[in-house]
C-alpha cells in the first residue's frame, strides 16, 4: 500500500460527488436529446413521458439544425461575447492606468466605478432598456427631444440661423428593435463588467516594476511606448484570465436578451433552449448538447491560451 | 462552525415544527398567482379567510413567463409544489384534457350560471369547468376625446380599420410628444400576438386551417400585417417593437397617446380624465376584433389538499368575494375583479365607479373563442393547443421584425410560416 492511497480514499466522496453532480444532468440530458419528449401533447400522448420506445435517434439534432435561429444563434453569441470582450478588456485597461497614479479622492472614485458590478443583471438591463435607451421617456429620448428643441431656437438667430437652417432633426433609436439589440445588450453587459477588468489590471498594476519603467524614461521611451512595451505585456496573465471568465459567463447571457428583445434579432445557445422548453424536451435538450460542445470548443482554445501566458 | 450548527439546527426545528403543524390538522395551501394587481389584492382579501377558516395561506407570487414555465413543469411532471395555480385561458382546457387539473363543481350557491358564458366557455373542455375564473378581460379602443375633437374626428363602436387609421393620423402630432396610435409591438405570444391576432381575425384571416396546417402566407394575414406595420410604424411612437401593456400605458399616463387599443382592464388604471371606449374595430367577421382572456384558478390532479383547494377557489371566485374586495377599507368598488359575473355589473356601487363597465361587458360578450368555419381551433388571440405558445413566440419575432423594417411583410410571414410549419409537423399534426 503506497503512501497515495490514503488520500485518495479520503478524496473519494468528494470526487464521486462531484462525478454524480456533473454526470446524472448531463446522462439525462443526453437521454432526452435522443428520444421524443414534449411536455404536453393532445395528438401524440404517448410522447408526453420519457421512454425507451420513442426512440428517435439524431431526429432532434437535425430539428434543431434545421430550426429558424440555429445558426443565427451561435453566430450571434460569438459576435456578443466577441464584443464584450473587446469593450471590457479595452475600457479596462485605460481606466485601469488612469487611476493608478495617486490622486485626490481616488478612494471614492474607485468604489464608484466598481460599484455596476454588483448590480444585478436583470437590474442592470432594465435599469437601461427603460431608463436610459428608451427612446420616448427615457434618458436618449428626453436628451435627443432637446438637442431637437434647441437647435430649433437656434435657427431664428439672424446668421447663426442659416447654419443650423441645413441640420437634420434628430430621431431617437430604439434600441428594442430587430437591428439594435444586439447592440443595446452588448452596451450594458460591457458597462456592467468592465469594473471586472479594472479591477483585476488594478491589482496587477500595482506589482508593475517601477524601476524599469524609470529606466525606460532615462533612455527616453515615451509615455506610449512605455505602455505597449512594458505595462501591457506585464498585464498578459490577467488579461487572459479577464478573456477567460468573461467568457464563461457571457456564453450564457440569458436575462439581458429575454429583457431588451425578447430574442428579436438577439439569440445566444441559452435562449433557444429557453425557447424549446415551453414544450419539446427532446429539442431542449439537443441543443443542450450542442452548447455544450460549442463551451468546450472554446474552453479548449482558452485553456491553451492561459496555460501558455502562464508558462512565460 | 457555531453559525453552521445554528442553522442546521433551526433548519431541523422548522421541518420538525412544519410536521407537527401538518399533524395537527391545520391546513396549508401553496397558490401560485401571477402579479398583477387584482391578486396581489387577494393577499390580503384572504386575511379574513384565513382567520375564519385556520386554512394557512403561502403565496408564490410570479412573472406571467416565469409562472407559466414553472407551473408548466411542475404539473407535467407531477411536481406537487403547488395545491392552487392560477392559469389562462390558453391552458386551461388543454391542461384538463390532459387531466393535470381536476374539475370544479361547485355548490348551488355558488351560482355558477352567474358566470359570463363566455368565460365558462372557454375555461371548460367538453363541457366541464375545470378552471374558475378570478377576473376576466377584453379588449377594446381607448382614445383621448379631448384630442379627436380637436382634431375634428370620431371613432365609433366597431369602426372600420381605415377611419381608424385616419384618427390616428390626424391626432398624431410626435413633435409635441403625441403619437396617434399605442399598440404592442414586443414580441411574445401572449404580448404583439394577442393584438396582432384580432387584427388579423378582423381581416378574415386565421392561424391554421381545417388540417391545422398554419396559414400565415394568406392573403388575409399579408392584408392584416401590412395594415398593422403601417399603422403602427407611421403614426405610433418610437420604440413600439419594446412596448407591451405597462409600456403602453406609462406611455398613455404621461399623455403621449392619442388612443390604445387594449385589454379592457388598463381602463381602470387611467389617470386622464378625458379618456372615452368604443368596441374594437371590425370588419364584420363572427370571430369579432376582441380577445378574450381570463386568469383562473384551478387545482393540479394529486394535491393532497385538494378538498381544502376547491373551498378556498370558491370563496376567491364568488360574489361574496366581489363583496369583499368592494367593502374592504383598502381597496374599494374601483378595484374589484371584473369580467368574471353577470351579477358583478348590476352593483349600483361598482356601476358608479367603473365608467368602462358597460363597455367592457359588451366586448367580452361579442369575444366567441369556439371553433367555427374560419378556425378549427378553440381561442380567439390564440389557439388553444399544447404547440401555441411555440408557434405565437416564434411568428412574434418575425412580426416585431417586419414593425422594425429588419424585413419587409413578406419575408416576415414566409418565415413565420415556415417556423410555425416545422414546429407543428415535429408536433405530429400531419
Amino acid at each position: 500500500m503506497s503512501n497515495r492511497t490514503l488520500p485518495r480514499i479520503l478524496q473519494t466522496p468528494a470526487v464521486i460527488l462531484l462525478l454524480i453532480w456533473m454526470l446524472v444532468p448531463l446522462s439525462m440530458t443526453l437521454y432526452f436529446s435522443f428520444i421524443r419528449y414534449v411536455l404536453n401533447s393532445s395528438i401524440r400522448p404517448e410522447w408526453m413521458s420519457p421512454s425507451l420506445s420513442n426512440w428517435r435517434g439524431f431526429g432532434n439534432y437535425k430539428y434543431v439544425l434545421d430550426a429558424k435561429d440555429f445558426w443565427f444563434a451561435i453566430q450571434n453569441s460569438v459576435f456578443i461575447v466577441t464584443s464584450i470582450l473587446v469593450l471590457t478588456v479595452v475600457l479596462g485597461l485605460g481606466i485601469a492606468v488612469l487611476i493608478n497614479k495617486s490622486f485626490p479622492g481616488r478612494g471614492i472614485v474607485r468604489v464608484l466605478l466598481i460599484s455596476p458590478f454588483f448590480v444585478m443583471p436583470a437590474v442592470n438591463a432594465v435599469l437601461w432598456i427603460n431608463m436610459i435607451l428608451d427612446p420616448v421617456l427615457g434618458l436618449q429620448g428626453i436628451a435627443v427631444g432637446s438637442i431637437n428643441d434647441m437647435i430649433d431656437g437656434l435657427r431664428d438667430f439672424p446668421v447663426l440661423g442659416v447654419f443650423f437652417n441645413l441640420w437634420p432633426t434628430f430621431e431617437p433609436i430604439s434600441f428594442r428593435a430587430t437591428q439594435t439589440s444586439a447592440y443595446a445588450v452588448i452596451m450594458m453587459v460591457a458597462w456592467q463588467w468592465t469594473p471586472f477588468a479594472v479591477l483585476i489590471f488594478m491589482t496587477s498594476l500595482q506589482s508593475e516594476d517601477e524601476s524599469q519603467k524609470e529606466a525606460a524614461t532615462l533612455d527616453g521611451a515615451s509615455p506610449w511606448s512605455q505602455f505597449i512595451n512594458l505595462t501591457v505585456p506585464h498585464l498578459a496573465r490577467p488579461i487572459a484570465i479577464v478573456v477567460m471568465i468573461q467568457s464563461i459567463f457571457h456564453l450564457s447571457l440569458y436575462a439581458e436578451i429575454e429583457i431588451v428583445s425578447r430574442g428579436s434579432g438577439n439569440k445566444n445557445l441559452p435562449y433557444l433552449i429557453g425557447e424549446f422548453t415551453n414544450n419539446n424536451i427532446g429539442a431542449a435538450s439537443a441543443t443542450g448538447i450542442f452548447a455544450v460542445i460549442l463551451a468546450n470548443i472554446i474552453a479548449i482554445f482558452l485553456l491553451r491560451m492561459v496555460g501558455k501566458s502562464l508558462m512565460d | 462552525m457555531t453559525s453552521l450548527r445554528n442553522t442546521a439546527l433551526g433548519l431541523a426545528m422548522g421541518i420538525a415544527s412544519a410536521s407537527v403543524a401538518a399533524a395537527d390538522g391545520h391546513t396549508e395551501l401553496t397558490i401560485a398567482i401571477v402579479n398583477n394587481g387584482h391578486m396581489i389584492n387577494m393577499q390580503k382579501v384572504a386575511e379574513a379567510y384565513t382567520a375564519d377558516t385556520g386554512v394557512a395561506l403561502n403565496w408564490v407570487s410570479l412573472e406571467e413567463g416565469v409562472l407559466r414555465e414553472q407551473v408548466t413543469s411542475d404539473t407535467a411532471t407531477g411536481g406537487g409544489q403547488y395545491d392552487i395555480i392560477n392559469i389562462g385561458m390558453q391552458e386551461a382546457p388543454i391542461w384538463g384534457a390532459a387531466g393535470w387539473i381536476e374539475p370544479l363543481e361547485f355548490g348551488a350557491e355558488y351560482d355558477v350560471d352567474d358566470m359570463l358564458p363566455a368565460m365558462r366557455n372557454g375555461l371548460s373542455h367538453e363541457g366541464t369547468l375545470y378552471a374558475a375564473p378570478f377576473y376576466g378581460e377584453s379588449s377594446m379602443v381607448m382614445y383621448r376625446k379631448d384630442l379627436t375633437e380637436a382634431a375634428g374626428v370620431t371613432i365609433a363602436d366597431n369602426d372600420s380599420w381605415d377611419n381608424v387609421k385616419a384618427a390616428a393620423a390626424a391626432m398624431h402630432d410626435p413633435d409635441n410628444g403625441v403619437y396617434g396610435a399605442c399598440l404592442r409591438g414586443k414580441p411574445g405570444w401572449g404580448d404583439n400576438m394577442a393584438f396582432v391576432t384580432t387584427v388579423v381575425n378582423s381581416f378574415g384571416g386565421a392561424w391554421f386551417d381545417a388540417d391545422m396546417r398554419p396559414a400565415l402566407e394568406s392573403d388575409e394575414w399579408k392584408a392584416a400585417i401590412n395594415f398593422y406595420v403601417d399603422l403602427l410604424g407611421n403614426y405610433g411612437p418610437p420604440g413600439s417593437e419594446g412596448n407591451s401593456f405597462n409600456e403602453i400605458l406609462a406611455l398613455y399616463n404621461e399623455d403621449k397617446c392619442g388612443m390604445w387599443i387594449d385589454a379592457t382592464i388598463a381602463a381602470s388604471f387611467l389617470e386622464n380624465d378625458n379618456v372615452a371606449y368604443a368596441q374594437s374595430p371590425n370588419a364584420g367577421n363572427p370571430v369579432g376584433a376582441n380577445w378574450l382572456w381570463a386568469w383562473a384558478m384551478a387545482v393540479p390532479t394529486g394535491s393532497p389538499n385538494s378538498e381544502a383547494a376547491h373551498d378556498f377557489i370558491e370563496w376567491a371566485t364568488s360574489k361574496a368575494y366581489i363583496q369583499a374586495v368592494g367593502n374592504h377599507p383598502d381597496f374599494g368598488w374601483g378595484s374589484v375583479p371584473t369580467g368574471t359575473r353577470a351579477s358583478t355589473y348590476a352593483i349600483p356601487e361598482f356601476q358608479a365607479v367603473a365608467k368602462f363597465a358597460a363597455a367592457e361587458m359588451a366586448a367580452i360578450e361579442s369575444a366567441a373563442p369556439a371553433a367555427t368555419d374560419i378556425k378549427p381551433y378553440v381561442g380567439v388571440q390564440f389557439a388553444a393547443i399544447p404547440e401555441f405558445p411555440e408557434v405565437g413566440s416564434a411568428v412574434a419575432q418575425e412580426i416585431a421584425a417586419a414593425l422594425s423594417g429588419a424585413k419587409s411583410v413578406d419575408e416576415a410571414l414566409a418565415a413565420s410560416q415556415a417556423a410555425a410549419d416545422a414546429i407543428m409537423s415535429e408536433a405530429g399534426y400531419y
